[in-house]
């Protein structure tokens, strides 16, 4: 392999990483302070992806401009679901919570479906081909905004979370709730916000795919195995854990579709997340069983 | 002796009595009801759509026509998202609604669960659209398929590359080199198998041989190894997301063979050429013939031609893709051409008799092909087209009988 082939997966690695990353942030943020894991996780992409697309299409708008519009309104709908649905669930065993999501994934489906049929739709503007060459390397556009994105969102959560008194809120819920309504927090309303901004983060994900990928209403199936596995090699509520498993896996899984075959690339890095939960059984960044929402 | 005539004549006056009981609440004859195994919702719904709705254009023509023998047809619909779906629907249109005949299915698994429910129950399962070459593998009896598939698809691929692809930059069998890439589902294996076959048959080198999951995110490393086997042509069999995907990945790495030859599906839809504006020009696929130049069809092709666009167009509101061509030509052939020639339009064995004897030459329906089963239960009377993205539409450039254009972007330009 040469220098230059190496260089060129690994870009390729860490930009499908940043795409990894990017759409966990918001299942480990939800998960790390509610302890609810959301099955309709891929469903909120789903979600973000149309609206993407319809702004774009219909509305003739910038698909990167589309975000402002997109992450307030999958706020507004994540803040919907957690008080139509999400919030009796809370404190209940995890079967009521595993049928509430799962229950909320198939309803989206099937609404997706009649809302937007099946067909699979992609967005086509000059952005979405745009490259930058740097020598021999070549990097969409679309997959360098994404990445930038990633980093962007998780930084800016890590510092949300640590030096601001709703982020302060947050991180006394997730360590206990309890506790955290003793000292006069408003824990419905902290879990309220927390679902909102996961569905806020996961619908910029969304909105920010879909110049790379197409959608139809099964697209959250393609992403939510990979984002799962994301946040628990990670370490479950870890929002540094989301960024890092993101980039391993963006890179292991480019480097052996290379080196061994592209037919195997998804058994090797299952290889590696079993490797991690046989030795780190609370994952990479996961603290005490994943029993706190850690920012280090 | 005697005793039992008595018997059967008493048997004989009882069943003519229930007869008589009950013939004025049957005074119309009954319909003729065929179960639709299709998948109607989840990822396969787009095209199981298309081909169900260009099926039910046939069941309403010639139930407008006064329907098989007398007797109007109509669907039981019963969705089949997946396998498994697929095997316990085609279980309770048997078993709890009785139907005989099974109509589907355009997806491979779909057709793989239903056809064999259907075999075992013996009743006919007739395949409008599926491409795995697997459909016949345990011999079934009552299992037939109307479609072009997998094998006849990449045979004209790899033939379109030798013969057409090949002059044009300069190559021949001996000096091509080609590489496959395929989704590896029972689809993508089924046509890459028998691309590289004939590829090997005739001397051509198969510099690279790449199977994916169709559910993959990336496919940088599987276009950089493309690259660096340096193929004069690729061929590849994929879905649409993984198309897209596929064509988006060889731009950002700067890899452009001199043909892209699809072999259906993705690289077949309307979709594509959305996803991927101008870079979809250019692009070749075998697949099922659309839209193809009906001047050369016989007269009688060519006004079932027109009247299948029509009537598709009113119904639905959009052309017709090739899929719903398919729908149509495995219904029409189905209930034009082989129920009114069975003793019994009821009777598996009797359908089946008459599948075996129909013979109905190519051109007859709309896209080209005609009727006539091989001992497997293939129609034999179909053949792939070969199409070509021109002006981000797809344009038939092969067989010259029916191509509305020529081969044209070979070699392909730079991205």
């Amino acid at each position: 392999m040469t220098l230059a082939l190496f260089a060129q997966l690994l870009v390729a690695g860490v930009l499908l990483g940043g795409v990894y990353a990017l759409i966990s942030i918001g299942l480990t943020l939800i998960f790390g302070v509610m302890r609810v894991v959301n099955f309709a996780h891929g469903e909120l992409l789903m979600l973000g992806m149309y609206l993407s697309y319809y702004l774009v299409t219909a509305v003739h708008m910038n698909p990167y401009l589309a975000l402002v519009v997109v992450a307030p309104a999958l706020y507004l709908f994540g803040l919907l679901v957690e008080v139509t649905i999400i919030r009796s669930t809370i404190g209940r065993s995890d079967v009521v919570q595993v049928f509430a999501t799962v229950g909320l994934s198939i309803v989206l489906q099937a609404g997706a479906l009649m809302a937007f049929s099946a067909n699979v739709v992609g967005i086509n503007v000059p952005i979405t081909n745009a490259l930058v060459q740097l020598g021999p390397l070549s990097m969409g556009v679309p997959q360098l905004l994404a990445f930038a994105a990633a980093m962007l969102v998780a930084s800016g959560l890590f510092v949300f979370l640590r030096s601001t008194d709703i982020g302060r809120a947050i991180r006394a819920t997730a360590q206990d709730r309890s506790a955290a309504a003793l000292m006069g927090i408003n824990v419905a309303g902290i879990y309220r916000l927390t679902f909102g901004l996961g569905s806020a983060m996961t619908g910029l994900a969304g909105a920010l795919l879909m110049p790379i990928y197409s959608v139809s209403p099964t697209v959250g199936e393609q992403f939510v195995l990979i984002a799962f596995v994301v946040v628990v090699l990670g370490g479950l509520g870890s929002v540094t854990g989301a960024l890092v498993g993101g980039l391993l896996i963006g890179i292991v899984e480019t480097f052996s579709g290379f080196v061994i075959d592209p037919q195997w690339k998804q058994a090797v890095y299952f290889l590696i997340f079993l490797g991690v939960l046989v030795f780190r059984p609370a994952g990479l960044f996961g603290a005490r069983g994943s029993e706190e929402l850690s920012t280090s | 002796m005697m005793q039992m005539f008595g018997f059967l004549r008493r048997a004989g006056a009882a069943a003519a009595v229930i007869a008589l009981g009950t013939a004025p609440l049957s005074a119309a004859p009954q319909t003729i009801k065929v179960g639709a195994v299709f998948p109607f919702s989840g990822p396969l719904a787009l095209l199981g759509q298309d081909s169900f709705d260009g099926a039910n254009v046939a069941l309403e023509m010639i139930n407008a026509q006064g329907g098989v023998k007398g007797r109007k047809l109509e669907w039981v619909k019963a969705d089949s998202p997946n396998a498994e779906a697929a095997n316990s629907e085609a279980e309770r249109l048997i078993s709890q609604q009785n139907l005989k005949i099974l109509l589907g299915s355009y997806a491979s698994p779909i057709a793989i669960a239903a056809s064999q429910v259907a075999e075992r129950h013996h009743v006919i399962y007739w395949e409008q659209g599926a491409w795995t070459s697997a459909l016949f593998n345990n011999h079934p009896k009552y299992v037939f398929r109307t479609n072009v598939y997998a094998v006849p698809a990449g045979i004209a691929a790899v033939h379109y590359a030798i013969n057409v692809v090949a002059p044009k930059i300069g190559k021949d069998a001996k000096t091509l080199k080609v590489a496959i890439v395929n989704e590896d589902g029972p689809f993508g294996s089924s046509v890459a198998n028998a691309e590289a076959a004939e590829a090997s048959k005739l001397g051509v080198a198969v510099v690279s041989n790449l199977p994916y999951t169709a559910s993959t995110n990336d496919l940088t490393s599987l276009v950089l190894k493309l690259k660096a086997a340096d193929p004069d042509v690729l061929l590849a069999t994929s879905y649409i997301n993984d198309a897209t995907l596929l064509v988006k990945t060889m731009r950002t790495q700067n890899f452009r063979p001199k043909a892209i030859i699809g072999g259906s599906a993705g690289f077949g839809l309307l979709a594509l050429g959305k996803n991927l504006g101008a870079d979809v020009n250019g692009i070749s696929e075998a697949d099922a013939p659309t839209n193809i130049n009906p001047k050369g069809l016989p007269a009688a092709g060519q006004a079932l031609h027109n009247e299948f666009i029509a009537k598709f167009k009113a119904a639905t509101g959009r052309e017709p893709d090739g899929f719903s061509y398919m729908g149509f030509v495995g219904a029409y052939s189905l209930f034009h051409d082989v129920l009114p020639k069975a003793k019994d339009p009821e009777n598996a064995d009797d359908i089946r008799n008459a599948a075996m004897a129909a013979n109905v030459p190519e051109g007859t329906y709309p896209n080209g092909w005609g009727l006539k089963f091989d001992e497997t239960g293939q129609n034999t009377r179909m053949f792939a087209a070969m199409l070509q993205w021109q002006s981000q539409a797809p344009v038939v450039v092969g067989p010259s009988s029916i191509a509305a254009g020529q081969p044209a972007m070979i070699p392909l330009p730079h991205w």
